[in-house]
């Protein structure tokens, strides 16, 4: 099946209208429309920055963080940029790798040794990416790329791994890793929008 | 612009919101972004193509202690903020019923003598509100364009009203500077810079209709910005 069948489009259309009303609501200040939000969008958000950082207790701080920034930039939120849900999370993940950097620094700033990662063994369960057509269509493309090259996009995209760091961590030259990413990304580029 | 340098350019950007680039690569697309439109385009279009990778992982239930706090720092009536100390002096004043605006300030004053370092402010007035208790601080920097404005105990207004803050200079001009916040921080910019001279005004406005040269309604405070 191609496209997320009909019903599906429909909750989520309506489920977009109402965060972006929510969204507006707290441009305005609404402390009911804000606690709305929370329940409806923080197990998505708490799922990806606990992927991302991998410890509750980070993950904890991070998320409300992440509240904190949506609360006050609310008003700077628009519609026809980008879905209410991918705006969040992008401020969730941003969030979440900004605090993993800063803990890999202060680790090896302190002791001098590598920071410990977490090992993820799934970087990117792929069957998941069928909630929407943006995701169904993401994970067509993504499946023209070669295995190394989609385990390394998502290493990089869910731990924020610098091109030395995931060559590193891959046992690659780095001169391979940054070409696998360059073609990687123009792939997907030129797959989404033909 | 070549093409080349523009597919360079989108596929940097692409890096950018994977994550992979580092050093002076980073550096140097940073600045780019600082006030390069089509740049700033790129990188979000990349968060869109690549945004629902974020579907694939699974969604979970956070502890309802993120929540609490959240709710806390927030909610301009709770007392988690860094203004909890004011805040509490506020109702210990405020039951003494001491309502003249010059008593505000001074404790006002002594309270934020402790914050002054670090709000980096060097003056600042104390805007009543409807209750005659402190409604907002207003604080500035000598020579600076700017106010940082704090909401403390804000009027109730009818839906649709604001409180809108004047300026008036030395000559008499008067300034519009904004919209005093209900909640929260607020920056202010000023046409000039700040001046001991220079005498500040609130009249309540209709939201839609802010007026641009004088105040519509009649002025409901006036003060002066206090060397701290």
């Amino acid at each position: 099946m191609s496209s997320v069948d009909n019903k599906t489009v429909e909750e989520k259309n309506i489920r977009n209208q109402q965060l972006t009303e929510l969204l507006a609501a707290c441009a305005l200040n609404d402390q009911k429309a804000f606690a709305r939000l929370y329940q409806m969008t923080s197990a998505n958000l708490y799922g990806v920055v606990l992927r991302i950082l991998n410890r509750e207790a980070w993950a904890e701080d991070c998320l409300q963080e992440a509240f904190v920034k949506i609360w006050n930039n609310a008003d700077r939120y628009r519609p026809y940029l980008a879905a209410p849900m991918t705006w969040m999370m992008t401020i969730a993940r941003n969030q979440a790798l900004d605090q993993l950097r800063r803990r890999r620094r202060e680790v090896m700033e302190s002791d001098g040794h590598a920071f410990r990662e977490e090992v993820d063994h799934d970087p990117l369960p792929l069957e998941n990416l069928t909630q929407s057509d943006e995701g169904i269509r993401l994970k067509t493309c993504l499946d023209q790329l070669k295995e190394k090259q989609r385990q390394m996009i998502a290493m990089a995209y869910f731990k924020g791994l610098t091109h030395d760091e995931l060559a590193n961590q891959t046992d690659t030259p780095l001169g391979t890793v940054k070409t696998w990413i360059r073609r990687g990304l123009e792939q997907l580029r030129r797959c989404l929008e033909p | 612009m070549k093409d080349s340098e523009n597919q360079d350019s989108n596929i940097h950007a692409g890096e950018y919101v994977l994550g992979t680039l580092q050093g002076v690569e980073l550096a140097e697309f940073e600045q780019r972004l600082l006030d390069d439109l089509q740049l700033q385009a790129e990188v979000d279009a990349w968060e869109r193509r690549l945004g629902p990778l974020m579907e694939t992982v699974e969604p979970v239930q956070p502890p309802a202690s993120v929540w609490q706090k959240l709710e806390q720092r927030t909610s301009p009536n709770k007392t988690a903020s860094p203004i909890s100390g004011l805040w509490s002096n506020l109702q210990f004043w405020r039951a003494l019923g001491m309502v003249a605006a010059t008593v505000v300030l001074g404790l006002a004053l002594t309270l934020f003598t402790a914050r002054q370092v670090d709000l980096g402010m060097d003056s600042m007035m104390v805007v009543l509100n409807d209750q005659s208790a402190a409604g907002w601080i207003v604080a500035a920097r000598h020579n600076q364009g700017y106010l940082n404005v704090k909401a403390v105990e804000p009027s109730n207004l009818p839906t649709g009203k604001v409180c809108q803050l004047w300026m008036e200079d030395e000559n008499g001009n008067l300034f519009p500077l904004g919209v005093l916040p209900h909640s929260g921080n607020k920056e202010l910019a000023m046409p000039v810079k700040h001046t001991t001279n220079q005498r500040f005004m609130v009249s309540i406005e209709e939201e839609e209709l802010l007026p641009t040269k004088k105040p519509s309604q009649e002025i409901v405070f006036e003060g002066r910005l206090t060397e701290i």
